[in-house]
């Protein structure tokens, strides 16, 4: 077993090295500022395409009159809208705060809320609220949910109103047309634009496939070259290789997340809620839960190239699959399945919930435990390929 | 005499393909040992193994006493390896690139910094010290990289062509500097396509071909077996055949060409 401070000394010097050598390099250095410039201003300007369909999004719904038939009627008309529908899965929450809560820990995307006074407004000839509750974490559902409720609510106040001229009740005219709106909130103060859902995706994104491509090519080169076998004849641990290049990685990844952060926030608006220091975290960790994937793609390709080619077919799906540019729930389930396996979509997720909800760490433990075990399974897997790849 | 390095039918295979094949020799310790071989041969395979890089797929070697499997690390201390690619990064000076090994070699800062400068001034290089060796001339890298292999002073020095492509007044250089090493006590095992360098150099000589030693012995004993007026060169062509050879370390099996004999290795 090797000394543990000898082998974080030898990973400090392969780090020293590697980042003496990207600081000289004038064109490794401006593409590193470029990138994430280049990524952020590009997709800051974009809009969202209009028009989405959503597959099995959880709706919460609180009734919370429980004095009259009209709450009942109301829910069982929202009931039956969606009965058959594929795109929504109505649940029963007991409260407006629970229902909050749930929508914050992504347990439930949005949900419906039938106040208290809904019975009693209605019977007053005043206008009746339905309140539907989203996540501007997530603009493009939030529409889609809004949008969706909005049209049912809407029903729901023709057959009202229907019922109250029958009935030759004499009420305001205004109310007559529509004894019920949907009052549209959100789970914290402030909407969400597109970018605000964007922001955090491509954050992740260019950190985190900055240490994938990095760390992966860079130790290709190193074999290629030659010079992987200065290390390799060194009386130094794997470990410490891996190690140094990963410590290398992350710094150059953390400038490049501070640039992208800082651009977001100044050119286009992105609010920050949460804490910067878990974004950091997230940052590292979610880099860590990359660089097991480099490592293995490292140990499959003996030349640079073919490490390219591999670490390209990993990192397109990721991008497309990860809910970084649309939410995951828009996608058929086949590929919902598939982006559960992907370390991106839960260091997306994590990042969202910090940034644009202001989430604790407390909000994301499941994400960071998932970032963990995959860390944990790719580095575990990849440091024993690496080294047989090396000697064999 | 003690033993510096021991191969005892040690063998190397690639899938289907032995580039090493049951090879056995040894090298006494302050020897210079030559080993020659046409391309292909399997002598760079040879080294990786000596010098841990590769795993053996049969057979035992042992370098400065050590198993090269088993005490891969304790080998480590006591080689330096000069490899026909240069070690180095060119964004670094040659006083970095040196730090960067030393450290990793757990030499002390102080013996460190004092042993690069020795170091940097017997191959004429101290004067460059600030520059990025990526500035550097072939000849000057090269001698860097003999330098690099030399900083944690090691017992044993393998050197794997380390005279290739550098013009003549650099290559007497290093092989002036190769001969001072070994009368400091160092034993070598180098390997050469340049017959006169490895007359010139060694005290003996293993000839190698298609994985397997064809002969081990003197320079002077190898050329007397093959005539009064024999030269190296014309000992290597006897032993290895005069078709040339273009064949990387890694060969692809040919299991039928429509000019050849039908089989075999390119």
């Amino acid at each position: 077993m090797r000394n543990p401070r000898q082998l974080l000394y030898h990973a400090l010097v392969i780090a020293w090295k590697d980042l003496t050598e990207f600081r000289r390099s004038r064109i490794a250095l401006a593409f590193s500022i470029i990138f994430p410039v280049m990524i952020i201003a590009m997709f800051g300007y974009m809009f969202p395409s209009t028009g989405m369909s959503v597959n099995n999004v959880a709706v919460g719904i609180v009734v919370e009159d429980t004095s009259g038939q009209n709450a009942t009627l109301a829910v069982s008309m929202i009931r039956s809208a969606f009965a058959n529908s594929s795109s929504f899965i109505l649940v029963n929450v007991s409260t407006q705060s629970d229902a909050k809560a749930k929508i914050m820990s992504g347990e439930i995307k949005g949900a419906v809320v039938i106040p208290e006074n809904f019975t009693a407004s209605l019977l007053n000839n005043t206008r009746a609220q339905i309140i539907i509750i989203t996540d501007p974490s997530n603009p493009a559902l939030s529409s889609a949910i809004t949008q969706a409720f909005s049209g049912v609510i809407g029903a729901v106040s023709d057959y009202f109103a229907s019922q109250i001229i029958a009935g030759g009740i004499h009420a305001d005219p205004q109310f007559v047309l529509q004894p019920v709106s949907a009052s549209p909130i959100t789970v914290v103060p402030g909407g969400g634009s597109y970018f605000d859902y964007i922001a955090p995706g491509f954050i992740a994104l260019t950190v985190m496939m900055s240490g994938l491509t990095g760390l992966g090519v860079a130790l290709a080169r190193e074999r290629e070259i030659g010079t992987l076998d200065g290390f390799l004849m060194c009386p130094i641990s794997r470990v410490s290789i891996i190690l140094g290049k990963t410590l290398s990685q992350t710094v150059r990844n953390l400038i490049q997340g501070a640039i992208t952060i800082t651009l977001a926030v100044l050119l286009f608006n992105v609010h920050i809620r949460g804490d910067i220091i878990l974004i950091v975290f997230i940052l590292v960790l979610g880099t860590l839960s990359f660089l097991g994937l480099g490592i293995l793609a490292t140990a499959v390709a003996r030349e640079q190239e073919s490490a390219q080619f591999i670490l390209g077919l990993l990192q397109f799906p990721m991008m497309f699959l990860s809910g970084v540019l649309f939410p995951v729930e828009q996608m058929p389930m086949p590929l919902q399945v598939v982006s559960k396996f992907l370390p991106l979509t839960y260091a997306v997720n994590a990042l969202r919930k910090v940034m644009i909800l202001g989430v604790g760490i407390e909000g994301i433990v499941f994400e960071l435990i998932v970032l963990v075990i995959l860390c944990g399974i790719t580095v575990f897997a990849g440091i024993p390929l690496f080294d047989r790849a090396t000697r064999k | 005499m003690q033993l510096a390095i021991e191969a005892d039918n040690l063998t190397k295979r690639f899938g289907r393909f032995t580039a090493v094949d049951q090879v056995t020799f040894d090298v006494k310790q302050g020897e210079i040992f030559g080993l020659l071989g046409p391309n292909g041969a399997g002598k760079t395979t040879i080294i990786r193994m000596l010098c841990t890089l590769l795993l053996p797929s049969d057979g035992t070697a042992r370098v400065a006493g050590l198993d090269v499997v088993k005490q891969a690390d304790d080998v480590r201390r006591m080689i330096g390896v000069v490899t026909e690619k240069l070690i180095m990064y060119d964004r670094l000076t040659p006083v970095e690139n040196l730090k960067v090994f030393g450290k990793l070699y757990n030499v002390p800062n102080d013996v460190l910094k004092q042993r690069s400068e020795d170091l940097l001034r017997l191959v004429d290089l101290w004067e460059w010290r600030d520059h990025k060796v990526g500035e550097f001339s072939s000849g000057m890298r090269q001698r860097m990289n003999v330098v690099r292999a030399l900083l944690h002073e090691p017992k044993i020095l393998f050197l794997d062509e380390p005279t290739i492509g550098l013009d003549p007044t650099t290559a007497h250089n290093i092989r002036h500097f190769v001969q001072k090493l070994n009368d400091g006590g160092i034993t070598i095992l180098l390997t050469t396509h340049y017959m006169d360098e490895a007359d010139q150099l060694s005290d003996r000589i293993a000839i190698i071909d298609k994985g397997q030693i064809v002969a081990v012995d003197t320079p002077k004993n190898l050329k007397t077996k093959v005539g009064s007026k024999a030269t190296l060169e014309d000992v290597f062509i006897k032993l290895t055949g005069e078709k040339m050879r273009d064949a990387p370390e890694k060969r692809r099996f040919i299991p039928w060409h429509p000019h050849g004999r039908g089989g075999g290795h390119f």
